[in-house]
C-alpha cells in the first residue's frame, strides 16, 4: 500500500479488478432517501477512488469490468438490479457516466506528477460531477423530463452525500497508492 | 446471509455440470435478449422456470431458496420504485387515497421477472461451470480478450471475498464497542471499518498479482487454451435452444 514504485500491468489489472468488486459491493449498501427513488449508495465513492487510485486506463477499465458484470446479470447495479434494461432505462445514465467520471478523475490526477490533496479532491469533484452530467442527462431525456425537474431528482438529493463521499474518498486517496 | 458462495462454482457431477461452457453462455444470452424484448408476464415466468429446473437438476434447491429469499426483497423494492414513479393507467384507491395504478404495478411485475430470469440463468452459468473452463470457453470459442476475461473473473470471486471480510471488520469493531447508527455515523464508519477493508483487499489484490505473474502471465508467451468438446449431449441441447429461440420468435411475431 505504501510502495513508491509502479506496480506492474497485471498487479494493476488486479487491483481494477478489486475496484469494480469493491464499486458492485458498494451498490448493496443502500440508504433510501427522499425525492429520489434511487437510493444513496457508496459507489460513487469508488468510481472517484479508481480513477484517482488506479489512473485513467485502469480507472476505466474497472468501471467498464463493472458494469458488464451487471450486463451480463449479476445483480451488481444500485438496488440489486442488473441488465442491459438498466443500462438503457431512465437510471442507466449514472453507470455510464461512471466510466466517464473515472476517465475525468484519473486524468486530472495524473495530471500532476506529485498530487496534493487539494489536486485530488478538486480531480474526483470533477469526476463526480461528470458522473452526474450523464446521469442527469439521461433520466430527462428518457422520462421525457425538463433539464431542472431532472436536476431535481437526480442530482440534488445526492449533493450532501457526496461531499461526504469526496472528504472519505479524498483521505484515502491521499494514502493510497498502487 | 452465506456471503462466502454467492455466484461461485459448486462441484458437482450432474448432467447440468458435464454440459460444454459454451452451452450456459448461449443459454444465458438467449434468456437475456429474450427478457429484454419480451413484455409478457407468463413467457418471462417460463424464462425464469427453465433455469431455476436446471439447477435443481444440477442438486441446488438450497441454494435457490438462499438466493430467492434476497431476490424477493429486491422484487418488493424493484415494484415499489415503478409503483411511486409510474403513475399512468387506471388508478387503484384505498379510501379514495391512489396507492399504485395498474401501469405502475405491470411495470414493476415485469422488471422484477426479466431480473429473475437473468439472475437464475447467470446463477446456472457460474455455479455449474468451473471459473477456469468459463475463461477457458470466452477466450478459445468466443474469441474474448483474455485480459477481461480474467479482469471478469478476478472481479466476480473478489465480490464474496469482501463481503465476507466486511462482515468479520464489523464484528470485530462492534466487540470493541463501535457500533455506527444512522446516516449522522457515516463519517465514523470509514476509519475503523473502510479504511481496513480497502488496506487488507488491497494486500490481497497484491498477492494475487504477484502469483499471476509468477505464472508467466504476459510475459510474451501466448497462452493457449485448447477448446473443450462438444459432446452429443452438447449438440443436444443447443438444438434444444435453438428451438426454444424459434418458438420464442414465433411467438414474438404472433404465428403462435
Amino acid at each position: 500500500m505504501e510502495s513508491s514504485r509502479q506496480s506492474s500491468y497485471v498487479r494493476k489489472m488486479v487491483y481494477a479488478s478489486l475496484f469494480a468488486a469493491l464499486t458492485a459491493a458498494a451498490a448493496w449498501i443502500s440508504i433510501p432517501i427522499p425525492l429520489s427513488p434511487l437510493p444513496v449508495t457508496l459507489q460513487t465513492l469508488f468510481t472517484m477512488l479508481s480513477g484517482a487510485v488506479l489512473g485513467p486506463y485502469f480507472g476505466v477499465l474497472a468501471m467498464i469490468v463493472y458494469v458488464l458484470l451487471g450486463l451480463i446479470g449479476l445483480p451488481v447495479f444500485a438496488a440489486g438490479q442488473s441488465g442491459p434494461g438498466v443500462l438503457f432505462g431512465p437510471w442507466g445514465g449514472y453507470l455510464i457516466g461512471f466510466v466517464f467520471g473515472a476517465a475525468v478523475t484519473g486524468l486530472i490526477a495524473g495530471a500532476k506528477e506529485k498530487p496534493g490533496l487539494a489536486w485530488l479532491c478538486m480531480a474526483m469533484a470533477v469526476g463526480d460531477i461528470v458522473v452526474y452530467v450523464f446521469g442527469v442527462a439521461q433520466l430527462a431525456l428518457i422520462l421525457q423530463i425538463t433539464l431542472d425537474k431532472a436536476i431535481l431528482i437526480g442530482f440534488f438529493p445526492f449533493v450532501p452525500g457526496d461531499i461526504l463521499k469526496l472528504a472519505i474518498a479524498t483521505v484515502i486517496a491521499g494514502k493510497m497508492k498502487v | 446471509m452465506s456471503g462466502a458462495e454467492v455466484f461461485q462454482y459448486i462441484d458437482g457431477d450432474t448432467y447440468v455440470h458435464k454440459l460444454n461452457p459454451l452451452v450456459k453462455i448461449l443459454f444465458s444470452v438467449f434468456v437475456i435478449i429474450a427478457g429484454i424484448i419480451n413484455g409478457d408476464p407468463l413467457v418471462l415466468v417460463l424464462l425464469m422456470g427453465i433455469p431455476i429446473v436446471a439447477l435443481i437438476v444440477a442438486g441446488m434447491i438450497k441454494d435457490i431458496i438462499t438466493q430467492g429469499k434476497m431476490l424477493l426483497i429486491v422484487f418488493a423494492l424493484l415494484i415499489l420504485i415503478s409503483v411511486l414513479t409510474v403513475r399512468t393507467g387506471e388508478m387503484y384507491s384505498v379510501s379514495g387515497v391512489g396507492l399504485a395504478t395498474y401501469d405502475g404495478l405491470l411495470t414493476g411485475v415485469l422488471i422484477s421477472l426479466r431480473l429473475g430470469a437473468m439472475f437464475f440463468a447467470f446463477l446456472l452459468l457460474v455455479t455449474t461451470t468451473k471459473p477456469g473452463d468459463l475463461v477457458n470457453t470466452l477466450v478459445s470459442r468466443l474469441h474474448f480478450p483474455m485480459d477481461y476475461a480474467l479482469m471478469i473473473m478476478i472481479t466476480m470471486r473478489f465480490i464474496p471475498t469482501l463481503q465476507v471480510e466486511a462482515r468479520k471488520i464489523t464484528e470485530a469493531q462492534a466487540v470493541r464497542g463501535f457500533k455506527p447508527a444512522g446516516l449522522s455515523d457515516m463519517s465514523r464508519i470509514i476509519g475503523p471499518t473502510i479504511t481496513p477493508l480497502l488496506s487488507n483487499s488491497i494486500g490481497r489484490a497484491g498477492s494475487l498479482g504477484h502469483v499471476i505473474e509468477l505464472r508467466g502471465y504476459r510475459s510474451n508467451a501466448k497462452i493457449k487454451f485448447t477448446e473443450i468438446p462438444l459432446k452429443m449431449k452438447d449438440y443436444l441441447s443447443i438444438a434444444g435452444i435453438i428451438a426454444l429461440t424459434v418458438g420464442f420468435g414465433l411467438y414474438a411475431l404472433g404465428y403462435i
